[in-house]
């Protein structure tokens, strides 16, 4: 379904990733898993089309509708929770029942600013739920978040995916256990001011 | 009246009578209404031009002319600020205009104005000229000032580029943009009547204040000048009433 062909990319002088490759097939879960600076947030900004790498390519056989976990939540700060979780075209009842899954139902009228890093973060991941996808997108999504409520997000996010292809990116391997991802690791050319998703 | 609302008021009527009184002992200390009228003196000859019809139709007239500048000043920033942003070569070519603007004293363009404009538009033309930098300014660097990761997050989810404008874009530029159009107003408010002081056209506040000043009625030009303060409070308080429906938010 995806296919990452010798994709090299690099700050300036600085390369972060070097002849690449990587092939998702439809469905799959797998982890791009390594130490900080070593590009797999580039590899995903890459998937995403947010950055353009600089060799290769990435195809895919038809067109792909992504969802995302950014590495920062990305909440807009002058709407609710719930508008920004319909923002992206989803109706109310889903964006509230993926709230009430992530145990935050009672948080959909507050703003971001009124919710803590921990429940900030279940909201973007609920909106990453709520969107229309056939890949999902997650750069380190349980960041802030305690075992419980990581344990209840991934059980939720495995139930939700329904065949459909996980890419994650996370520093703890039993985050990437919790969602029954395929570990594949991303180690060359280490760059220390890795640019956030 | 709520509680809250009364302890306001009271506070802000304790403070005019202050000034007032300060007024009144500056007047009575000086002694000549010449020199400085009392606020009775400035009261009576502010109640002989209100029941003048000349005096409500300057009103209405120099509020007009200054509120056509300001509009059209506002709608020129904003469409100089988008194609500024957007081309470089726009912004290359504009960017010393602007910065010629707010160089050059109001004085000078309301003295070259008065060659080319007809006396009755130059007010127009002045409160145009004030407010256009300031808005043009605001709004480009709220541009380019834009959170690029919310617009990639609008990217990735597929909002489609006109939502992103008024659900993204827009409301992040909002808040500068009201503060500046704000202080905008009481720029093109003064620049206008200034003009008018200068150029002196047909049924305007500026002309009242200059004839008053001629004919050395210091009373009346008191007047006027606390008819014009009170038209500018007005006039700021509408658009930051206006402008509150827009901001009532939580960043």
């Amino acid at each position: 379904m995806l296919s990452i062909d010798n994709i090299s990319f690099s700050y300036g002088e600085n390369p972060v990733l070097e002849n690449f490759s990587l092939s998702v097939g439809d469905g799959e879960r797998i982890c791009l898993f390594g130490k900080s600076g070593c590009g797999k947030t580039t590899l995903l900004r890459i998937i995403l089309g947010l950055e353009k790498a600089q060799q290769g390519s990435v195809t895919a056989g038809r067109d792909i509708k992504y969802s995302a976990v950014f590495q920062e939540d990305r909440l807009l700060p002058f709407k609710t929770v719930l508008q920004n979780i319909t923002l992206i075209g989803a109706d109310e009842q889903t964006a509230l029942s993926h709230l009430a899954a992530m145990g935050i139902r009672d948080c959909a009228d507050k703003y971001p600013s009124e919710l803590s890093g921990g429940m900030r973060r279940r909201a973007a991941i609920a909106r990453a739920l709520t969107a229309e996808y056939d890949c999902l997108v997650l750069d380190e999504p349980f960041s802030g978040l305690d075992s419980e409520n990581i344990r209840k997000a991934a059980a939720h996010i495995s139930e939700c995916l329904s065949g459909r292809t996980l890419i994650l990116v996370t520093h703890a391997k039993e985050e990437a256990q919790l969602l029954g991802c395929k570990i594949i690791p991303v180690e060359k050319n280490a760059y220390d001011t890795e640019k956030p998703l | 009246m709520k509680p809250n609302n009364t302890r306001k008021f009271l506070k802000w009527a304790a403070v005019a009578l202050l000034w007032l009184a300060f007024w009144q002992l500056a007047s009575a200390a000086v002694g000549k209404e010449l020199l400085i009228p009392s606020p009775k003196a400035a009261f009576l000859s502010l109640k002989e031009l209100c029941v003048t019809a000349d005096f409500w139709l300057a009103v209405l007239l120099s509020v007009l002319r200054i509120i056509a500048g300001y509009l059209s000043g506002v709608l020129a920033g904003v469409a100089g600020a988008v194609l500024s942003a957007r081309f470089s070569v726009f912004k290359a070519v504009f960017s010393p205009v602007l910065h010629l603007i707010r160089a050059v004293p109001v004085a000078s363009f309301i003295i070259l104005a008065l060659v080319w404009i007809k006396s009755q538009y130059l007010a127009v033309f002045i409160s145009f000229l004030m407010v256009l930098p300031m808005i043009w300014t605001t709004v480009e660097t709220g541009i380019e000032n834009l959170d690029r990761r919310y617009l990639e997050m609008a990217k990735v989810f597929r909002i489609s580029p006109l939502k992103t404008l008024f659900q993204v874009k827009i409301p992040f530029i909002l808040p500068s943009f009201i503060a500046s159009a704000t202080s905008a107003l009481g720029f093109a408010w003064k620049s206008g009547v200034a003009a008018e002081v200068i150029c002196r056209p047909e049924n305007s506040l500026g002309r009242l204040l200059q004839d008053a000043k001629t004919y050395l009625e210091t009373p009346r030009v008191f007047a006027v000048t606390a008819v014009v303060a009170l038209l500018s409070l007005i006039l700021e308080l509408a658009v930051k009433r206006a402008a509150r429906r827009f901001t009532d938010v939580k960043h």
